[in-house]
């Protein structure tokens, strides 16, 4: 398209940010993929759990906002290499964990070696997997070449290389085997034999206790833990044998433990279990997120501003810009009047509004009344109250105008523009807000930090840059030229998504109207490269998950995002990934507006 | 309207031997069968909490309430107890156009002798205090609430009944029994399943006896139902299956995943309709698949995979099949 060709004139803004994102997603394609999945996915698990409050963030599953412990390798497909099949049968897996296994026992359970951990963890999941719902037969199928697909995997790796990884895949086999009441295939037969031939005299009667108990997972975990018992005396007895040689065995330890934690959840944190045990109500959990909130400082205030776009671009660019984006516009295939009219569906609230006449029954009305004389038959003579739909609501857009927002730029533009339009028709308020900051890599406040000797943990030391491109009311027609000032290349810098939520939540709350919706638009994480490198990792990323889990446990503001290449769900729970075709299609407007009614 | 013969319930019934509850309880009935009593289906299965319930309805004079999400057979619970005690019966479906004048009566111009008169004719709640019969209001919450008023009275025990249009008062007959179902408990369409549902006044709501709620049932007993309502179906694991697709939309409902559910209703359908085309596939997407959302039917059809291990059309799998690894491998 011609204005990207623009747009990458200005190659000195090659910025960071944009590098960054790419690096975490592929392509939005299969962020997009991956998001439809997990949808899939994530509905199975909740219906066969019933476990409602799953949900898969950042593709780890999570319960009640805090990871499930779920750590399994076999349960963690990658995209790229799996089929659907296995996707599938990873999220059967998570479901009958959810159902029969209870975390906190789990957790007083698992020993303290490395190795033993993997070994029980993947035990406790044969075990949950064993208990498949004999009337769900695809289930069963679906978790046998989950379980498969990944041995297969594994046999083909260089994990069998390494004694210790064998001698784990080897207990995994024999357990699953035993369990499931299947033979191992042939080939894994081969594989394992020499470890099971020497296995067996020290486990066999752990087996028979796993394969007897598979209900109780107390006894079960018991004997399980026997099993790691046997393993952990092999490897100490392993690397006390080669303590003189080049300690191969400790290292063989830590690579077959690192070949599993692979696979593993990387973050999964160990503690973060207790989502049974104390589930905090919603009013603590906001509480908590205030005052975590609170930890997070700015270094000043004093060179951030709110800006109305018309500053931002003058009107020879904007006239130009205009024009420009309207040949855009009328060349998109979207039916904007049909779109005003799903919205009504959306967010319509019945209101009342004048008299529907000719009733049976209801107020009189007067002007019938000579009917009523005339024609003593006729009843229809009352008139009652009337309730149309009505859209008293406000839907905030707010883009995020750091550097790599460029590429997207001019498809955002016209989405929010045609989104605003039909917003407009279908009688709801809206607003269009965009953040970025003043300078590059903190500006004035870095350099005021540094001369007061660069004290450790600033907190934010950016100049925020907070656009208003249409106020609420501010109709379309009059902010046409000034919402142009998006496509100006020279806004783009940084951007800190945290406060700029903060900032546009706090303007709605001072409206009126009684249904308030904040749809962010953005393409990556908060960047900004003077705080991240001044404070403790991840500073700005923390404080923008708190600010939305703020947001989304206060619920008087709906808060959905729409993601350019990247997976949101790290942040957001109701997030959309979307990749923008040239031309916009009504199917990228039904996509947004399901997300819409789902979140409600 | 025929009128009935005897008057008040002449035998007593064993609760044991003729709803199968494990209780003592006797309960009077009539002897002879009326013509508004409704028939029996021999294969209904009592729900022992909601059966006693309705019971006491009937021998005690308590006002019934029985509420439940749709398809869980609360009306045809009702109708099957008063069916065994030989109870006359009269069901009224309640919707938002039913008027005072329906259910109390109105003046009609009748011809007589020649002549055109003008008559008072009774509605239905008048005609039905005079007889020994169990009224019962269907989706009581889909009446308009000022409407419902007309009931208020009649609600109580011993609440007479004042005609306005005929300055008659009327004495409820001692073995007149009211029950209503309902879909809501009276505030409106919380879920978004019920449209049209009102909320029901609370001073009304107040003056119901006992409320009882019949929601979905253990899967045994969903089984039996299904097999004795379709004799010709054999294969238990099959209904099993069905029933567990059934369960998976149920809880997904709960979890707001999906915005229909498969109530037991819809189940018998699937089941009959899997008779008519051999083809439980088919079936499925005749008797539920297609009354829900497009976009939700990817989901249901992941339910389907899981418990009969057999893919949909509407399958998500199909599409993965071209832009995942499946396809590329």
């Amino acid at each position: 398209m011609a204005n990207y060709e623009q747009f990458s004139d200005n190659s000195n803004y090659r910025d960071l940010s944009s590098e960054h994102a790419n690096e975490q997603s592929p392509s939005p394609r299969t962020d997009k993929l991956q998001q439809q999945v997990e949808e899939l996915c994530g509905a199975t698990i909740r219906a066969v759990s019933g476990e409602n409050n799953f949900r898969f963030r950042g593709r780890r599953p999570e319960v009640n906002g805090q990871s499930s412990g779920i750590r399994a390798p076999h349960l963690q497909p990658d995209l790229s290499k799996d089929d659907y099949q296995s996707f599938r049968g990873a999220a059967d897996g998570i479901a009958l964990r959810l159902q029969h296994s209870d975390a906190q026992l789990h957790q007083q359970l698992v020993p303290a070696s490395a190795v033993g951990q993997i070994i029980f963890e993947l035990l406790e999941q044969l075990r949950v997997e064993s208990l498949v719902n004999p009337n769900h037969p695809g289930a069963k199928a679906n978790l046998k070449h989950r379980y498969q697909q990944w041995c297969n995997d594994f046999s083909h790796s260089n994990m069998i290389e390494n004694h210790i990884g064998l001698l784990v895949y080897t207990i995994a086999q024999v357990v699953w085997a035993r369990l499931n009441r299947h033979g191992v295939s042939e080939a894994t037969e081969d594989l394992i034999e020499p470890q099971r031939m020497m296995l067996a005299p020290h486990i066999g009667g752990y087996l028979l206790g796993l394969r007897n108990n598979p209900h109780h997972q107390q006894i079960y975990g018991e004997h399980a833990l026997g099993i790691v018992k046997v393993i952990d005396e092999i490897v100490t007895a392993m690397i006390d044998e080669s303590d003189d040689k080049n300690n191969d065995a400790i290292s063989e330890a830590e690579a077959a433990v690192a070949g599993f934690s692979l696979i593993l959840y990387p973050q999964a944190n160990p503690d973060g279990q207790s989502a049974s045990a104390t589930e905090p109500s919603y009013r603590n959990e906001y509480n908590k997120l205030v005052k975590q909130l609170a930890n997070y400082t700015v270094f000043s205030t004093s060179n951030d501003r709110v800006v109305a776009a018309e500053q931002l671009i003058l009107p020879h660019q904007s006239k130009k810009l205009r024009a420009q984006q309207d040949q855009l516009i009328a060349n998109q295939g979207v039916n904007v009047p049909r779109l005003a009219r799903d919205l009504t569906k959306i967010l319509a609230a019945p209101q009342r509004d004048g008299w529907q006449f000719g009733q049976e029954e209801g107020y009189i009305d007067a002007k019938r009344l000579t009917t009523l004389v005339t024609s003593p038959d006729f009843r229809q003579l009352f008139k009652t109250e009337r309730y149309q739909p009505h859209n008293d609501c406000l839907v905030t857009f707010l883009i995020d105008n750091s550097g790599s927002m460029k590429h997207h730029i001019s498809s955002i533009a016209m989405l929010v523009e045609l989104m605003t339009k039909a917003l407009e028709l279908a009688g709801a308020t809206s607003e269009i807000l965009g953040f970025t900051t003043r300078a590059w890599q903190g500006g004035k406040p870095l350099k005021q930090w540094r001369a007061r000797g660069s004290l450790a943990n600033p907190g934010r030391l950016a100049e925020l840059e907070h656009i208003i491109y249409k106020d609420a009311d501010t109709p379309l027609k009059r902010a046409r030229h000034q919402l142009v000032a998006l496509l100006k290349p020279e806004l783009f810098r940084e951007g800190i998504d945290g406060e700029a939520l903060l900032w546009a939540a706090s303007r709605m709350q001072a409206r009126p109207e009684p249904r308030k919706i904040l749809i962010v638009l953005s393409d990556g994480c908060p960047m900004e490269t003077a705080t991240n490198q001044a404070n403790e990792a991840g500073y700005l990323d923390n404080h923008l998950r708190q600010v939305c889990e703020m947001l989304e446990a206060r619920g008087d503001i709906e808060l959905y995002a729409l993601g350019f290449g990247l997976d949101l769900s790290n942040y957001y729970r109701s997030n959309l990934a979307l990749d923008l075709p040239e031309i916009l299609e009504n199917g990228v407007f039904k996509d947004i507006l399901q997300l819409i009614t789902k979140g409600r | 309207m025929s009128d009935i013969t005897i008057d008040k319930p002449d035998i007593m019934l064993s609760v044991r031997d003729v709803f199968g509850i494990d209780s003592n309880l006797k309960v009077p009935a009539f002897s002879q069968r009326d013509s508004h009593v409704p028939d029996i289906d021999n294969a209904y299965q009592f729900n022992p909490e909601v059966t006693l319930a309705i019971l006491a309805g009937f021998f005690r004079d308590r006002r019934v309430m029985v509420q439940g999400l749709h398809g869980t057979g609360k009306s045809t619970h009702i109708e099957q107890v008063a069916a065994r005690l030989n109870w006359p019966c009269v069901r009224v479906n309640l919707d938002g156009h039913i008027s005072r004048l329906d259910l109390v009566g109105k003046d009609t111009i009748v011809l007589r002798d020649g002549k055109q008169i003008t008559q008072f004719q009774e509605g239905i709640v008048p005609w039905a205090l005079r007889r020994p019969t169990a009224l019962i209001f269907d989706e009581i919450d889909a009446g308009r609430p000022d409407v419902m008023f007309v009931i208020q009275r009649i609600l109580e025990r011993d609440g007479k009944f004042t005609l306005l249009d005929q300055n008659e008062v009327i004495e409820p007959h001692p073995q007149f029994r009211l029950f209503a179902t309902s879909n809501t408990v009276g505030l409106g369409n919380s879920n978004g399943l019920y449209h049209g549902t009102q909320m029901v006044n609370q001073a009304q709501m107040d003056r119901w006896n006992i409320v009882t709620t019949l929601n979905y049932l253990p899967t045994n007993d969903e089984v039996k139902i299904v097999m004795a309502r379709v004799p010709t179906l054999n294969d238990e694991q099959q209904v099993r299956s069905m029933i567990a697709v059934a369960d998976m939309t149920r809880s997904s409902f709960a979890a707001g995943d999906i915005s229909t559910l498969m109530s037991p209703r819809t189940v018998i359908s699937w089941a009959e309709n899997n008779e008519i085309f051999q083809d439980i596939a088919v079936a499925f997407r005749l008797s539920f698949l297609n009354k829900c959302d497009e976009a939700e039917r990817p989901i249901i059809a992941e339910f389907f995979q899981r418990c009969f291990d057999q893919e949909l059309t509407e399958s998500w799998a199909h599409q993965a099949a071209k832009v995942m690894a499946d396809g590329q491998l």
